[in-house]
C-alpha cells in the first residue's frame, strides 16, 4: 500500500487510493487535516498536530510550526534541550501521519508519495525526501503540489480535452501550473511560483500592524523580544484573518502583562496592507501563462488550491486577473492530499488508473556558470549557461558542450545553478563538480556537461571529457552532503527515541492544550470559569473511565467553542 | 535510420504535420512508455514528439518521395490553435474594436494619423485593462504582430507599447514572441540611429560621413591620414552589421562598399610614413652631430637618405612580402596565421640591432639601425604586425597568459640587449649613441606595453585608470628630465620623449581616460616643443649649451628604470596568475 501525503506549511494530510477513488484518512482527533506542528510536553513527550499547535502559544520554547519554510536549510530549531533540523521536524509530522494511516488500514506502511511546492529547489526536495526516510517511509515519488491538485481535479474530467490553471496559495508557498488534459494524459504545460509567499505572509502583515500600533503599550523594542507574546499575536492574527474571510471586521485581542489590548481590523484596512503581497501573485501567473503558450480565453477552469485562497481578497485578485470568477470545484485544503493519493494509485498500477499518464515539468532553469573572453581579452564570468530550460517535460536529459578558457588550464569546475537570471550571482548555487582536462589547445578540448532531471525533480550532473574518457558524476552539495545509510539510520534512531504521547490520549491533550491557551488569553470571570472547567476535566481524565472522559471532553470542547469560536485547521 | 525516420518510428505513425494526429499518437504511445516505468523510453518519445511538432509543415514532402511505396498521403498542415473565442464582455469588446480600428489605421491608407493611433493605443494599453490577463494576452499578441508588420509606419508608436507590455525586459525569455522581439530590436535601432544622427561622438561623425554622398578626397584622408590602426567608419559598419542590419540601408552604399574594400587591403598609414620621416630626419641629425670627425653635411644627408630608404624598404617588405600573402591565403584557402608570426617582430629588431652593433663603423650600420628602429616602433605601436588589420585576429590574440609569456620573453631579450649596450658605452660613445637610443626605445616600449597590457586585463577599471594616469605622468616626467638634462644635440632625446609620451598616451586606450583625441595624437609633440622652448630659454640665460656626452648614460638609466618596472610588473602578475588555481570559468564552444 502506498499512501499520499500532503506535507503542508500549516496543515498536512494523508490519503490513499482505495476502491477506485482517492480518500483522506482522518487522524486520532477525527479530522483529515493535521496541523504541521511539533511540541514537546513538560515530561519530554512528543506531541504532533492540534495539541502541538495550541502549545505553540503557551509554550513557544517547546514547540515549532511553519518549519517547512526553512526546508533545505541547516537552520536548527531548539525544542527544550534538543535541536532539530526542519527536515527532522517534518519527519515527526510524517511519522504521525503514517501512524494514522497504519491505524486506519491496519497494516504497516512503508511507501509514500509526498507533495512538495512545485517551486521547491533541488536542496528542498532532497530535504523532503530525507524527511520521509527519517520517518521510516520510502519516498516513491515527490509530486509537485499544483500537479497533485490538478490530478485530483482532472481525474474527474475523463475523456474531455481541457486546459486549466491551478492557483495554489498555501501557508508558505505559492505555485501556479497550467495543465492540459487530452486522451487521459495529464500534461503540465508550465509551472512557476514564489517560494516565500503564502498565508503566513498575510499573518505577518497583521502582526506587524499590531506591534506598530501598540508598541508603546507593549513596552517592547522589537517584536521578537518575547517569543510568547509573538506567538500569541501570531495566533490572534491567524484567527483574525480567518474571521475576515467571512466578516467585514475582526478583532485581535491580547492580554499581556495584565493589560488587555484589543485591536480591530477592517476588511479595507487588511486589503490595503495586503496590496503588495497581492501584486506579487501576478508575475508567476503571467509567466506560467506565457510559458505554456495557452491563451487565457481557452482555460476551462481556474482551480484554487491552498487554504489562503479562501481569503476574499485573494479571490477578488484572481477574479480581476482572469476577468471571471474562479471555480470552487475542489476543496482547497484537501485537493493536494487527494492528488497525492491518486498518484499513489498510479504508482501502485491500480486498474482504475491504468490509462492515466501524468507528465510534469521542471519549473526552473538549470545550468552551469561559464566565462566568456571578450574581444579586449578580459574575461566576463558568472554567466549562466542554461542546460535544462524551465518547463521542460521531465524526466529529461540535456547536454551542452564547453571548452576550457585557457590553454594551460588543467581543471574545469562546473558550478551548478538554478534560476532565471543571466548572471549566476542572482541564481541559486546547488553544488559543483570538477573535471581534469588534458593539456593542449583549449579550443580543441571539449567537455560535455549532461544534466539529467528525474521524475521526482532531482538532478544528476555528469561531466565528461570525450578526449580522455574522464567522467565525473560526483556532485558536491552545498552545506551538507547527502546522508549515507548509516548517518541516516543514526538520525532515525535519535528521532525514534523521542517518546511519543500515547495516541489514545491525543484528543485529551489537544483539548487541554487549547484550554491552557484560552486561559492565558482571557481575563477575569472567564478565566476563572476556564480554570474551574479545566481542573474538572483533568480530574475526569484521572478517573480512567473512557466513556466518562469522552463525554467530559465533548462538553468541554463545546464550552471552549462557545468562548472563542470553533477550532480552525 | 535517419533521425527523421526514427522520429516517426518512435511515434508509431506515418510522417504528418497534423498536430492533433501527432498528439493522439503521442498519447497512445505514452500508455506504453510512461515516465514512471520507462524514463529512458519516455525521454526518447518526448524528444520525437517535440521534434515532430517543430518540424511543422516543411521537410515532409521530400522524405515521402524517397520512400514512395508505403508512404501515407501527406496531410496538409492543420492549425490547431483554438479559434479566438467571441469576446464575452464589454471591456473585451471595446478592446477588440480598438484593435480593429488600429489595424485599419496602420495597414491601410496614407500616413497614419498620429493622434488617432496614439488614442487607440492608449485605449488598448489602458493599465486598468491590462490588469486582466486575458486582455493583456490579447493586446500583447495582436499588438506585437500588428506593430511588427507595419514597421516603419508604426515607428512612433512602438515605445508606448513596449513600455506598457514590458517587451524589452523579456528579451531573454523564450516565451517572447518573434514579433515582439522584432519590435524591441526596431526600438533599439531607432534609438541608436537617433543617437547617431544627433550625437557628437566619433560614431556619430562616422555616421554622418558614411551617409553623406561619396567624397573620395575626404574618404581617403580619413582612411590613410587621420587613422592608422582602427577606423571609426569600419567600426560603425561592423557594429551595424552585428546589431542593427536594417540601419545599413540608410548609409550611402558606395561609401560602405569602398570602406569594406579598404578593410580587405593592406596599407601603409600616414602615421607610419610620418614616423619614417621623423626617424630618418633624427638619424640624419644624429649622424651629423655624433661623427668622430668635424660636422659633415654630406654624412648627415647620407644618414637621412639611408634610413629613409631603409624605412621604405621595410614597410614595403612588410606589406607585400608578409601581410599581402597572408591576406590572400586567408581569403582563398582559409589559411590560419601561425602563432609565431605575431611574436616575431621584437626579436627581429633586436637581432637587427646586434647586427648593427657588429658592423658599427661601416655605412651599413645606419640602415640596419634604422630598420631596427622601425621594427621596434612598429612592434611597440601595434604589438605585432597583424592585429590592427584584422578584427578577428585581434580577438584571438587576446589570450591573457600567452601575452604575459610573450611579454616576459620580450623583456628578457630587451634586457640582454640593454646589457650589451651598456657595456659598449663604457669604451666608445660615438656611434653607439644611436644604438643606445634604440635600446631605450625598445626597453621602454616593451616595458610600458607590458605594464599597460597586463594591468588592463588584471585589474579593476579604476585601478587601471589610476595606473595609466601614473604611467603617463611618469612618461612626462622622464621625458622632461631627458630633454632638460640631455646631451648637447637637443634632438637626441626627442626620440625617447616621442616614444614614451606618444605611445604611453596611445596605449592607455584600453581604459577610457577621457583624454581628448588630439592629446592622444599630438600631445607628445606639443610637449616636446614646449620643453625645448623652455630649454632654449634657460640655455640662453645660462650662457650656451654644454656638449655633454654623458647624456647617453642618463638615457640608459632612464630606459633601464622603465624596463625594470615592466619586468617586475609582468613577472609579478605572471606569478600571481600561475599561483592561482586553474580557471573556474568555462568558455562556451
Amino acid at each position: 500500500m502506498i499512501i499520499g501525503i500532503d506535507l503542508g506549511t500549516t496543515n498536512s494530510a494523508v490519503g490513499m487510493w482505495h476502491d477506485g477513488r482517492a480518500e483522506l484518512i482522518p487522524n486520532s482527533l477525527g479530522s483529515v487535516l493535521t496541523p504541521s506542528a511539533v511540541s514537546l510536553d513538560d515530561s519530554g513527550e512528543l506531541l504532533v498536530g492540534l495539541a502541538a499547535r495550541e502549545r505553540q502559544v503557551t509554550h513557544p520554547q517547546l514547540s515549532a510550526t511553519a518549519f517547512k519554510r526553512y526546508m533545505g536549510t541547516s537552520r536548527k530549531t531548539r525544542l527544550g534541550n534538543q535541536e532539530f533540523l526542519p527536515e527532522e521536524l517534518s519527519a515527526l509530522v510524517l511519522r504521525s501521519l503514517k501512524a494514522d494511516a497504519e491505524k486506519a488500514l491496519g497494516q504497516t506502511i512503508t511507501d509514500a508519495v509526498i507533495t512538495v511546492p512545485a517551486y521547491f529547489n533541488d536542496k528542498q526536495r532532497h530535504a523532503t525526501r530525507r524527511a520521509g526516510q527519517l520517518a521510516g517511509l520510502k519516498v516513491e515519488r515527490l509530486l509537485n503540489e499544483p500537479t497533485a491538485a490538478a490530478l485530483a481535479y482532472g481525474i474527474h474530467q475523463k475523456g474531455a480535452d481541457t486546459r486549466f490553471l491551478v492557483f495554489d496559495l498555501g501557508g508558505g508557498t505559492f505555485d501556479v501550473s497550467v495543465l492540459e488534459l487530452f486522451d487521459s494524459v495529464v500534461e503540465v504545460r508550465a509551472t512557476t511560483g514564489d517560494n516565500h509567499l503564502g498565508g503566513e505572509d498575510f499573518n505577518e502583515l497583521l502582526i506587524a500592524r499590531f506591534f506598530a500600533e501598540h508598541k508603546a503599550r507593549l513596552k517592547l523594542a522589537r517584536k521578537t523580544d518575547d517569543a510568547k507574546l509573538y506567538e500569541k499575536v501570531r495566533d490572534q492574527a491567524e484567527r483574525c484573518r480567518r474571521t475576515l474571510s467571512t466578516e467585514s471586521t475582526a478583532t485581535m485581542s491580547i492580554s499581556w502583562n495584565g493589560e488587555f489590548i484589543e485591536s480591530p481590523v477592517t476588511e479595507e484596512e487588511f486589503a490595503t496592507a495586503a496590496a503588495p503581497l497581492l501584486d506579487r501573485l501576478r508575475t508567476p501567473v503571467l509567466r506560467a501563462l506565457r510559458d505554456s503558450k495557452i491563451p487565457v480565453a481557452s482555460l476551462a477552469e481556474i482551480v484554487l488550491v491552498g487554504g489562503a485562497t479562501r481569503m476574499p481578497i485573494v479571490r477578488k485578485t484572481v477574479t480581476k486577473m482572469f476577468g471571471r470568477f474562479p471555480g470552487a470545484v475542489v476543496n482547497p485544503d484537501e485537493a493536494v492530499a487527494l492528488g497525492a493519493a491518486v498518484q499513489a494509485g498510479l504508482k501502485a498500477r491500480d486498474s482504475a488508473l491504468r490509462e492515466v499518464v501524468l507528465t510534469d515539468v521542471c519549473p526552473y532553469t538549470l545550468g552551469v556558470d561559464m566565462g566568456e573572453r571578450l574581444s579586449n581579452g578580459t574575461i566576463r564570468d558568472n554567466l549562466f549557461a542554461p542546460i535544462i530550460e524551465r518547463n521542460t517535460v521531465i524526466p529529461a536529459s540535456r547536454e551542452r558542450t564547453f571548452s576550457p578558457l585557457d590553454d594551460r588550464q588543467r581543471k574545469v569546475t562546473f558550478n551548478v545553478f538554478q534560476g532565471e537570471s543571466p548572471s549566476c550571482l542572482d541564481n541559486i548555487r546547488l553544488g559543483s563538480v570538477d573535471v581534469p582536462v588534458p593539456p593542449g589547445r583549449a579550443s580543441e578540448t571539449t567537455i560535455t556537461c549532461r544534466f539529467t532531471y528525474d521524475i521526482n525533480g532531482l538532478l544528476e550532473v555528469e561531466v565528461c571529457v570525450p578526449q580522455t574518457g574522464e567522467r565525473r558524476q560526483l556532485v558536491i552539495w552545498d552545506n551538507e552532503a547527502p546522508l549515507d545509510e548509516t548517518a541516516l539510520n543514526t538520525r532515525r534512531e535519535a528521532l525514534a527515541n523521542l517518546k511519543i504521547h500515547p495516541r489514545d490520549q491525543e484528543a485529551n491533550r489537544a483539548v487541554v492544550a487549547r484550554a491552557n491557551r484560552c486561559y492565558e488569553e482571557s481575563l477575569g470571570d472567564r478565566r476563572e470559569e476556564l480554570g474551574r472547567r479545566l481542573s474538572h476535566f483533568l480530574a475526569t481524565v484521572d478517573g480512567q473511565d473512557p466513556r466518562a472522559i469522552d463525554a467530559a471532553r465533548e462538553e468541554f470542547s463545546r464550552a471552549l467553542d462557545a468562548i472563542e469560536g470553533e477550532t480552525y485547521l | 535510420m535517419s533521425p527523421f525516420e526514427e522520429t516517426w518510428a518512435t511515434l508509431g505513425i506515418a510522417p504528418t504535420s497534423d498536430k492533433q494526429a501527432l498528439r493522439r499518437a503521442y498519447a497512445a504511445r505514452l500508455k506504453v512508455t510512461n515516465p514512471e516505468d520507462d524514463p529512458e523510453g519516455f525521454k526518447k518519445l518526448r524528444e520525437a514528439y517535440e521534434f515532430a511538432l517543430s518540424l511543422g509543415s516543411y521537410a515532409l514532402v521530400d522524405e515521402q518521395e524517397r520512400d514512395d511505396q508505403d508512404s501515407a498521403p501527406c496531410v496538409p498542415l492543420v492549425e490547431t490553435a483554438a479559434p479566438p473565442q467571441p469576446p464575452s464582455d464589454a471591456t473585451a469588446m471595446a478592446l477588440e474594436s480598438a484593435l480593429m480600428a488600429l489595424t485599419h489605421e496602420l495597414r491601410h491608407g496614407g500616413e497614419p494619423d498620429a493622434r488617432k493611433v496614439q488614442g487607440l493605443l492608449e485605449k488598448i494599453l489602458d493599465p486598468a485593462n491590462l490588469e486582466r490577463l486575458d486582455l493583456l494576452q490579447r493586446a500583447d499578441e495582436s499588438l506585437a504582430e500588428l506593430l511588427a508588420s507595419s514597421i516603419p509606419r508604426s515607428d512612433p508608436f512602438l515605445a508606448l507599447a513596449n513600455e506598457r507590455l514590458e517587451w524589452d525586459q523579456r528579451l531573454q525569455d523564450t516565451s517572447l514572441s518573434h514579433f515582439a522581439s522584432q519590435v524591441v530590436s526596431r526600438i533599439h535601432a531607432l534609438g541608436y540611429s537617433e543617437e547617431l544622427k544627433s550625437g557628437s561622438g566619433e560614431e556619430a561623425s562616422a555616421w554622418a560621413r558614411l551617409s553623406a554622398p561619396p567624397n573620395p578626397a575626404l574618404r581617403w584622408t580619413h582612411a590613410f591620414l587621420l587613422n592608422h590602426s582602427s577606423w571609426p567608419e569600419l567600426t560603425l559598419i561592423h557594429k551595424l552589421e552585428d546589431e542593427h542590419p536594417e540601419l545599413l540601408s540608410e548609409l550611402n552604399e558606395d561609401n560602405v562598399r569602398w570602406w569594406l574594400r579598404f578593410e580587405q587591403r593592406p596599407r601603409i598609414s600616414a602615421m607610419t610614413v610620418g614616423a619614417w620621416l621623423l626617424l630618418s630626419f633624427c638619424i640624419g641629425i644624429i649622424v651629423y652631430s655624433t661623427g668622430e670627425s668635424s660636422p659633415d653635411a654630406g654624412r648627415a644627408y647620407a644618414g637621412f637618405f639611408y634610413s629613409a630608404a631603409g624605412c621604405l624598404f621595410l614597410g614595403l617588405f612588410r606589406i607585400y612580402a608578409v601581410e599581402w600573402p597572408i591576406i590572400l591565403s586567408r581569403r582563398y584557402w582559409g589559411f590560419e596565421l601561425p602563432q609565431w608570426l605575431t611574436y616575431g617582430w621584437i626579436p627581429v629588431s633586436v637581432s637587427l640591432l646586434v647586427v648593427g652593433l657588429l658592423v658599427r663603423g661601416t655605412w651599413l650600420a645606419w640602415p640596419i639601425a634604422a630598420a631596427a628602429i622601425v621594427t621596434v616602433w612598429w612592434a611597440t605601436i601595434a604589438a605585432g604586425p597583424i592585429p590592427p588589420l584584422f578584427r578577428m585576429e585581434a580577438n584571438a590574440l587576446a589570450l591573457k597568459r600567452s601575452r604575459l609569456l610573450r611579454m616576459a620573453v620580450l623583456n628578457i631579450l630587451a634586457g640582454v640587449w640593454l646589457f650589451l649596450v651598456a657595456r659598449e658605452i663604457g669604451d666608445q660613445l660615438g656611434g653607439p649613441l644611436i644604438v643606445t637610443i634604440v635600446a631605450v626605445l625598445c626597453a621602454s616600449g616593451v616595458g610600458r606595453d607590458l605594464q599597460i597590457r597586463a594591468l588592463a586585463t588584471m585589474l579593476p577599471t579604476h585601478t587601471q585608470k589610476l595606473s595609466c594616469q601614473m604611467m603617463i605622468g611618469a612618461a612626462l616626467v622622464l621625458g622632461f628630465l631627458a630633454l632638460w638634462y640631455g646631451a648637447y644635440p637637443a634632438w637626441h632625446p626627442l626620440l625617447l620623449v616621442a616614444v614614451l609620451a606618444c605611445t604611453v598616451l596611445r596605449r592607455a586606450a584600453p581604459v577610457d581616460l577621457e583624454i581628448p583625441e588630439w592629446v592622444y595624437r599630438f600631445g607628445w609633440l606639443i610637449f616636446v616643443i614646449l620643453i625645448n622652448l623652455g630649454r632654449g630659454i634657460s640655455n640662453t640665460m645660462s650662457g650656451g649649451p654644454s656638449a655633454d656626452e654623458s647624456g647617453a648614460s642618463s638615457l640608459v638609466i632612464i630606459g633601464s628604470l622603465v624596463f625594470l618596472s615592466g619586468v617586475l610588473a609582468s613577472a609579478g602578475l605572471f606569478l600571481r596568475d600561475m599561483g592561482r588555481s586553474s580557471e573556474e570559468a568555462l568558455e562556451q564552444s
